[in-house]
């Protein structure tokens, strides 16, 4: 009886440890990695793949433009250093950052990227928000899939967008939240009035967009001169494939002001 | 060898209340276990005002459409948006930056649970897992999600600390059954921000 007892008690603590160590986790690791820029990246390492958190975010949190610049610099001169890898690993599909010379509207955008040759590629714009007076990083519309329409998604994205503007301007207005704390409400949210709040008190703008391309291409993009970078950490890409693993990159840096106001900056 | 049997049966009994407690915390907490699920395309953005009674609140807008229904999208499943916050995105220590205080969706019947750290529920100290910054919004009845309608999830924040955090947004579906192999995290996040709370954007 005493042995059941124990067994039971065994189990109970091997199952208890093991939620809140987390199975998933074993063979895990996970740590921070400097690359050639300076720049401070968690790196994720499991089974034969790495993650790469790009956050290259060092440079812009302190609004300083002069770092921005030589963040630019470094990054379009790494292109040239880097050739090896795209010569090595030009076909394989990497995931990048990308920074036109200017503010694009959402009416020039889809052209734009079309003239580039990216449709397909494109998967993620960020928003600049002109709004009292200043340029805000406000959001972050994503495309999973290239079967969702150009178009379509752009338009989406936009009046989407519009929406938090107006949701935010609204929000201000009202007197206090409607409801007590902690509650819940699906009803206190009108779209239209929203979108058109929104409408008359910003302009929305692309600022930034991501794409997922082969290395080759994105070599490409970034010597086209409509762009101000294509960014994605070249080294460490390197470092990992050269050992054998199966490399993502995520950027997960996505509050970093490139641009200033309509000026072209290449 | 009574007071030996005492403690045996007690130590049993407290790793019995353990498991009874347990596991139906790791079932609600549920499991990224495929990407079906995921939208087609999303937008997510970030308020940050000051309400007319002082506090600080940061809003998150998730916007959702779907081109196609997931294989959960059925009766007997939950599917929400988890929204975890964490010490960074290679990081996934709690981060007590927020109080959740309020939120909006037009999803079908919709659901909240709020897992965030209290230090008055006694839960929290005997399994901090259910208290780990993370409130999941979303909808008891998936098989309602219509494709190509966009769909909104705005969560109300207090502010606590205006400092530097992760918000990890992970949609999952409850019950699921297989397990993606590691590093599974990275597979089950729709988007991870390295951000600051009080301030607008990523």
């Amino acid at each position: 009886m005493m042995r059941y007892v124990l067994l039971a008690l065994v189990i109970a603590v091997i199952a208890v440890v093991a939620f809140y160590v987390g199975v998933n986790s074993l063979g895990v690791w996970e740590g921070k990695v400097v690359d050639e820029l300076g720049e401070l990246h968690e790196v994720v390492i499991g089974g034969p793949f790495v993650v790469i958190k790009h956050d290259p975010g060092a440079y812009q949190k302190d609004g300083d433009f002069g770092k921005m610049k030589r963040y630019i610099e470094a990054r379009r001169a790494s292109w040239e250093r880097w050739r090896k890898l795209v010569e090595k690993y030009g076909s394989e599909v990497f995931d990048a950052y990308v920074v036109p010379c200017k503010l694009l509207t959402y009416e020039e955008f889809p052209s734009f990227v079309k003239n580039l040759g990216l449709a397909e590629e494109i998967t993620g714009i960020v928003s600049y928000t002109y709004i009292n007076g200043t340029y805000e990083l406000l959001g972050h519309g994503i495309r999973h899939s290239s079967d969702v329409d150009l178009d379509e998604w752009v338009r989406n994205v936009y009046e989407k967008h519009l929406l938090s503007v107006g949701h935010y301007v609204l929000s201000l207005k009202r007197r206090s939240i409607n409801g007590s704390a902690a509650s819940f409400n699906m009803t206190d949210f009108d779209v239209s009035k929203a979108i058109e709040v929104g409408r008359s008190v910003a302009d929305v703008y692309v600022g930034a967009f991501t794409i997922r391309a082969p290395l080759k291409e994105l070599y490409n993009l970034s010597k086209r001169p409509e762009i101000l970078m294509v960014d994605t950490p070249l080294d460490l890409i390197w470092r990992y494939r050269e050992a054998g693993k199966i490399v993502i990159v995520k950027r997960v840096a996505f509050g970093d002001k490139y641009l200033i106001e309509k000026k072209n900056l290449c | 060898m009574r007071f030996k049997e005492l403690k045996i049966s007690s130590m049993v009994l407290v790793a019995t209340v353990l498991l009874i407690m347990t596991i139906p915390q790791a079932y609600t907490t549920g499991t990224c276990d495929t990407e079906d699920f995921y939208p087609s395309s999303h937008e997510h953005d970030k308020w940050s005002y000051i309400d007319p009674s002082g506090r600080r609140i940061d809003t998150i807008i998730t916007y959702s459409l779907w081109g196609e229904k997931s294989q959960y999208f059925q009766n007997g499943y939950y599917f929400s948006f988890d929204y975890y916050r964490t010490v960074s995105c290679g990081d996934g220590t709690d981060k007590d930056v927020y109080d959740y205080y309020w939120g909006l969706t037009n999803l079908p019947n919709p659901r909240v649970d709020v897992e965030e750290w209290n230090p008055w529920n006694p839960l929290c100290y005997a399994l901090s897992r259910i208290c780990n910054e993370e409130v999941e919004i979303g909808t008891k009845t998936p098989q309602d999600i219509q494709t190509n309608t966009w769909y909104y999830v705005s969560v109300y924040f207090t502010v606590k600390k205006q400092e530097s955090y992760a918000v990890r947004i992970e949609p999952e579906v409850e019950p699921a059954s297989t397990i993606t192999p590691p590093p599974w995290e990275e597979w089950c996040l729709l988007a991870c921000y390295n951000t600051k709370a009080g301030s607008s954007g990523w």
